[in-house]
Parts: C-alpha cells; structure tokens; sequence
C-alpha cells in the first residue's frame, strides 16, 4: 500500500503521477526505503523537474544531484523506471502513470539519489587519459575524433555494466571508451603503457559484449564498439 | 573540523577554476594547491554549458586589434581597456594550447573553422559544433588529473568564509564539505576566486542553479572592491517553456547567424526594423531590447515572448552543426521545420564583478580573481564567444601569476584578525541555525521572490522608483533570512545549500541595484527607462563599490565615479577612423 509523503492524494486529475523514490542515508537510516509522492505533471515537464517541485514543496531532505538541466553536463544520473537516464532529458509524460526513482548501481552511495561519481575516475585515472604534448594528433585521427560526440561522464554506462557489477577491477566503459580515443588519434607516448593495462585483468577482454552501455548512453556513444576496436588492435 | 596547508587555494571548478590550477602548475613542481568546487569539476558552473565558442582572432584578415574594437564597441568603452587587449592578443594562443591539450576545434578543409556571432566584424568564434564547453571543460580536467601529487580535488565543496590576517590580507579559507556536512579550515598563501557569476538572480536564467555569487559575497565580505556591477546581459533567445527546469536555457547564438529570423506575433520580422544592418545578427543588448519592447507594446506570444522561425534553415544543417540544440528541440516535440520556437530574453553573464588588474590581483592582498567573478573584460555588453575566452586566457595568466605570489610569501600568515577556533565556531552555530527553526519560510521560496523582485524593477528595464522598491524587499528578505526553516541534516542538503546561495545572492542583488542607480544612463545591458540615453559626457566612466574591511551594514557602501582610461582606443579614435561597423551599433537609445 502506497503512504504518500505529501497531501496532494485527492484531486484524481488526468495529470498527476505517483513518484517513489528510494530513499536511504548510508550511516544515519539502518535500511533502505520508498517515499511515495503524488504530483501533478504538466506537459513539458521532465523527471528533473519533478523532482525540483518535490524537493521544494514536499521533502526539503531529498537528495538528487544535477547542474545544467539541458542535457550537457551530465550530472543527474538516475534510475527511472529500471532504466539509466539523465533526469533533465527524460519527460515525466511518456513514463506512464507510476515512476520509480532509484540511484545509479556500480556507484558507492552518498545518499538518496546521489552516487559518488567521482569513484570511476581513480579506474579513469589508470588510462593516463590526459593527450600528451608529443602525440602526433594527425589531421586524419582528429577528423574521426571530431565525428565522435564527447563522452559526458553522465556514468550511465557504468551503472549497466554488468561486468563492472561482479567484476570491481574491470576498467569499465568509459575509461576504456577513452583510451580508444585517444589511440585512435595517432602515435603517443603512453600507447606501451596503454596496451599492457587494456590486456591485463580487469581490461578489454574482460567485456562480455552485452552491449548495454551504448543502449543507455545519452551522447549515443557505444563503448563496447570502442572495445572491440581495442581487442581488434592489441589481439592477444 | 580538518585542518589543511597548502600554498594555493583555487575556489571554482569551471575553465578558470581548471586554467587556474593548470597556469599554476606550470610554474612549478613545487607548487601545491587544492582546487575546491561547489559542484563536479567541470560538470557544473557555465563552462560547461558553452554552445556557442572562443573569440580569437586566428584568420589573416582578423586581428588582435579588430578583436579588441568590436569588444570596446559592443562594451560601450567602459571596459578596461588593458584588460581587453590581454584578452585579444592572448586569445589566439590559448586555442594553440587548448589543442594541445586534446581539446580539438571543428575544421574546414584543414583549418579551425569559426562562426559568425553577434557584434563581431570578423567570423573568429572558434568552436567544437554547439557543445564546445564539454570539450574544453573535459580535456582541461583530463589534463589536471595528471598533476595528482600537486593538485588536490575538494569536489561539492563549498567556501563559507575566507581567513584574513590582521592587516586584511587573505590567509585561506574555510570550506564546508556539502557530502559530509563538516569544515575544513585551508591555510593558503593565495587564493583564487573563480566561482563564477550570479545571473540566477533572474526569475528567467540561463545557468546553472547553483551559480550564486558566492566568490562576490566572500570577496565583499573581505572589503574588495567592484566594478560596474549593475551591467549585467540578458541573452536575447531563451527558450520560453514555462513550468519547466528548460524555461531560460540558451537558444544558440550561431543559429542566428546563419539565418535564424525573429518574427513578433503579427508575423514582423521586426529586427529589420530595429537593426536594418545587422538584423538578428546584432549586438545582444540591442536584439533584447527589441524584443522586450515587441512583447511590452503588445505584439509579442502568448506565454510572453517572440518566435524564433528556423524554418528556411536546413534540416541537416542544424542536426549536424548543432546536434544539442537539434536535441533540446525534439525533447520538446518541435519540429524545427514546421514549428516556431518561443523565445524572451534570459539572464546570463555579469559583465561587472570584483576588481582586478591584467596580473587578476583584486583590492585585498592574496586575493585573485578570475572569469565571471572578475569584472572590467566585457564593459556594458559582453560579445558571444568572449565569456570562454575570458576564462581561459585570464585563468592561465591569474594561475600563474597568483602561483609566483604564493612562491615569493615565504610563510603561511598565521596571526589572523580572529582566532581560527571563534571562526569555526560561529560558522558551525550559523550552519545548524536553520534546523533549529520549527517552522518558517523555505529556502526555495525566498529565492523565488528574490528572482520576482529582480525580474520585475532591475531586470532589463530599470527605473529608480523600481529599484528603491527593489532594496526595501531584499533587506525585508535580509530580515527572513534567519527564520528560513530546514529539516533533515547537514549533510547533502540541498535547502541547506539553497539557504547559503540565497545570502550570497541578496548581497550581489544589493550590489546590482546601488551600482545601478548611481548610473543614471542607459548603456548597453543597464537600460534605465527614466534616463534612457546614452551619455558618453557623463558616463564614460566606471562605477566602483565596496563596503570597508570589518564594515557590517551595507547601506553604507563607498562608491566611486572613476573616468575611463583609454589607454588603446576611444570612441572619438573609432568614429574618426569610419569603422566597419555602421552606426545603430554604436548610437542606439
């Protein structure tokens, strides 16, 4: 049985959807839990938005992470309905009548619907992702980057990743997205370095080719598809 | 309570929080310093949001001088003039070590393609399609990530106060972790300011939220002096989605320049009247007030705005030029080929901010500024494409300049103007004051009427009555600030977070309104419906304000009336030499 956090039960209007969100505080709630909000969705309005008129009119206490609200930066990562979206692109009116909110998997959780992000990045950090002043960058490798929408670090494909899920030392889709980048630019100093980290555990051929990280990924990237181009290159 | 030791603090993790931090390194291997941002570095802040480009002047028929006039036009030569004139010459080797860094513009047959944006006599807005803030906020994050032993990262950390010795220098900061709910006290040599603007003052705004002044309020709190605070632009195309989070966001500048049409809504394409030269390629205070007027005289839509008719413009064009706004359209179920798009002019950049010198030196020794914190680049009208390049060019010089200070103060200042402990404790008092309110006026609605009362008497169209009304309400809000009611803990609150922003932007919303009634002309973004004019015999001149170190109340700011220098160019020297640009740019009412 649904107990709604908020007093906006009666009403019964074409418009109003019922929320539930997950909610726990890791170290303050003993278990995790749902609060169920009733509100009204207008057209237009997307989950960020929602979640912005119930944070501001029905659970000061909320917690959800998000910055631009256009899609760009990538910030407000989520679980909607069992499937890994960015809230600011998602409309509240194609989710049907129930919408279920729970924090991105894979992640160490700050509290409610906000993950520490910021963990993928010591795996990210591994790659040596930075471009090195004496890589070539050949016009024919900048003109594929170029084609190539940039990764937002939205950590959606982290999230799917079912390897990452029961395999921690798994690099993971976007450092291993990253890495195909910035060898597919041209000759670089790290390309040694790169090679033995991507082959050794934890590397490119411990993808299983589910594929679900392009499914999610906003910016339509498929890093699986980068993998593959990696296995291709540096065949055991 | 953690206590840290560095020599540099750089507070802000947008491009010149990063330029900052990379300038920094550069100058040493013995240079340590914590990069402290509200938000994800490089996910949150403007930055990021940057569609359009980078001014710089790389083509050979531009130059750094034709890059410095069109700003000193479009800024109604308020700008510090040596301010700009960094910016121009510097610009075009900033996008050199951009690349460098793996940050990769768009190009036509080999070269670095540019766009055509307003005001500008030259196409020099060099771009990676519209999502060029993803870009360079990324690659300049990939390469900070290489620096480790040098650069620590305080990600959603937040700067309560900063620490000043006892003749005022500044000796550090106290931050407040917003994941943990506790402080930590950083004993620094410099600091950096680099947190950004507060155009979220607006009811209708372009950035991010959480952008909310909070370097202004700590270098006000500090005794810093500013400078032109009340120039602040309206960006002519927001989008016009009332109910929603999308309502405010930027509507590309570029799509204009390749052939975008405003029509009011009795089918006028009404900036052929207006601007007959420039039409809706004009400099974006004429283009927002033009269609201000349209809607204010009665011939604008329905929810209050115009329509912007892509219409003629290629499909394939804009999918494949400008794939995020394709994107941001089709969310909204538009089609740009059928349907018009609704648009009002939203609040987007402070041109005015804390005052510095070309080296980001503000007023207060061991202070710096940087980006849209600092004031002086873009005068009374910033041109699109110069707000990145400001960031970069000036985060780079100001890391490097702020790092050789830190490494010529040979100790950490130690005797403070209060003991650390007293510091710490009335922050801590302050922080849980809220939660002990039972109930009370919301955070979030306090920021609500504070965006009203800006919107509706300082917004784009002032007039003195308006802004007197204006004060009265913020320091009514001032009044209920401390019976605003939050629940829940310290930790990961976001009303918590939304209470500190409101304070901070009540003070940059005072410091708008008192520069801007001393101002009595209208110039560029600051339109003044009882003094609307232009009045270059009075009013080539800078507004400067500050309250004095250890001054509470702020109905005693010290102003003062400085001319400009025109160290470069005046508007008698452009006029004399019939510049390419025709007259309503430069005379307009």
């Amino acid at each position: 049985m649904k107990a709604y956090n908020n007093d906006l039960i009666a009403g019964g209007g074409i418009n109003l959807v019922d929320v539930k969100i997950r909610r726990f505080h890791p170290g303050k709630d003993q278990h995790p839990y749902y609060s169920w909000f009733r509100v009204e969705s207008a057209a237009n309005q997307t989950v960020l938005d929602i979640l912005t008129v119930i944070l501001q009119e029905h659970e000061l206490s909320l917690s959800f992470r998000f910055s631009c609200r256009t899609g760009l930066c990538g910030s407000c990562g989520m679980i909607i309905n069992d499937e890994e979206k960015l809230a600011c692109q998602t409309l509240a009116n194609t989710l049907g009548q129930e919408i279920t909110l729970e924090p991105l998997k894979n992640y160490p959780l700050i509290k409610d619907l906000t993950v520490d992000l910021t963990t993928s990045y010591s795996k990210y950090k591994k790659i040596a992702p930075a471009f090195a002043k004496n890589h070539d960058g050949s016009i024919s490798g900048i003109s594929r980057y170029l084609k190539h929408f940039p990764c937002l670090h939205c950590g959606l494909c982290y999230s799917k990743c079912k390897v990452v899920a029961i395999q921690p030392s798994f690099l993971g889709p976007i450092s291993l997205h990253q890495m195909y980048v910035l060898e597919d630019l041209g000759k670089n100093p790290f390309s040694n370095y790169r090679k033995q980290m991507a082959t050794h555990e934890g590397g490119i051929f411990d993808c299983m080719s589910f594929g679900c990280c392009g499914a999610v990924c906003p910016q339509s990237i498929n890093p699986m598809e980068s993998i593959h181009h990696l296995q291709h290159k540096w065949k055991k | 309570m953690e206590t840290l030791k560095t020599n540099m603090v750089i507070l802000g993790g947008g491009a010149a929080g990063l330029c900052a931090a990379l300038g920094a390194v550069q100058v040493s291997s013995s240079i340590r310093l914590i990069l402290v941002s509200k938000g994800l570095i490089g996910k949150s802040g403007s930055s990021r949001m940057v569609q359009g480009g980078f001014n710089a002047a790389l083509k050979g028929d531009d130059s750094w001088k034709l890059h410095l006039e069109d700003t000193l036009i479009s800024g109604e030569f308020i700008n510090r003039q040596d301010l700009v004139s960094t910016l121009a010459k510097e610009a075009p080797r900033c996008i050199e070590q951009l690349e460098n860094w793996g940050c990769f513009f768009d190009r036509k047959e080999g070269n670095i393609h540019s766009k055509t944006f307003g005001g500008q006599t030259k196409s020099r807005t060099v771009h990676r399609k519209d999502f060029t803030g993803i870009e360079v906020t990324s690659k300049l994050f990939d390469q900070l990530l290489a620096f480790e032993e040098q650069v620590l990262f305080l990600q959603e950390c937040r700067a309560l106060q900063l620490l000043q010795n006892e003749s005022g220098a500044v000796a550090g900061v106290i931050v407040f972790d917003i994941r943990k709910g506790t402080l930590y006290l950083i004993q620094a040599k410099v600091v950096v300011l680099a947190t950004g603007g507060a155009a979220t003052l607006f009811s209708v705004k372009a950035p991010p939220m959480e952008k909310s002044g909070d370097g202004m309020a700590l270098a006000y709190r500090a005794g810093a002096q500013f400078v032109d605070m009340e120039m602040v632009q309206f960006h002519p195309t927001g989008l016009v989605v009332p109910g929603t989070l999308l309502n405010g966001s930027v509507v590309e500048e570029g799509l204009r320049g390749i052939g975008g049409k405003l029509l009011n809504s009795q089918g006028e394409r009404f900036m052929e009247r207006v601007s007959p030269n420039h039409k809706e390629c004009a400099n974006r205070d004429v283009l927002t007030r033009a269609i201000y007027r349209e809607v204010k005289e009665g011939r604008g839509t329905e929810n209050g705005g115009v329509w912007l008719d892509l219409r003629e413009l290629k499909e394939d064009v804009i999918k494949d030029e400008f794939p995020n706004m394709w994107k941001r359209i089709s969310l909204l179920g538009k089609d740009p080929k059928s349907d018009l798009l609704e648009v009002f002019p939203t609040a987007h950049y402070m041109m005015g901010g804390i005052r510095i010198n070309p080296y980001g030196q503000t007023s207060i020794s061991g202070l710096f500024s940087v980006g849209e914190d600092a004031g002086g680049v873009h005068g009374a009208n910033r041109l699109g494409g110069n707000g990145i390049a400001d960031s970069v060019v000036f985060g780079l010089r100001v890391g490097q300049n702020a790092a050789i200070a830190a490494i010529n103060e040979s100790e950490l200042q130690r005797n403070f103007q209060l003991s650390l402990e007293k510091q710490c404790n009335q922050l801590k008092k302050k922080l849980q004051s809220p939660f002990l309110n039972e109930k009370g006026v919301n955070p979030f609605y306090l920021r609500k009427k504070l965006e009203e009362t800006m919107s509706q008497l300082a917004g784009i169209c002032r007039n003195e009555q308006g802004m007197i009304s204006a004060l009265h309400f913020i320091e009514k809000l001032k009044e209920w600030h401390p019976r605003t009611y939050i629940n829940g803990n310290l930790s990961y609150n976001l009303a918590l977070q939304e209470w500190l922003n409101v304070e901070n932007l009540l003070i940059v919303a005072s410091l708008i309104i008192h520069s801007a009634l001393l101002r009595r002309e209208s110039r560029g973004a600051h339109w003044r419906e009882d003094y609307p004019e232009k009045n270059d015999r009075d009013w080539l001149s800078n507004i400067v304000i500050f309250k004095e170190r250890d001054q509470e109340e702020d109905h005693q700011l010290k102003t003062k009336i400085e001319p400009v220098s025109f160290t470069m160019m005046s508007p008698e020297t452009v006029n004399s030499r019939k510049s390419i640009l025709p007259p309503e740019t430069k005379l307009r009412s």
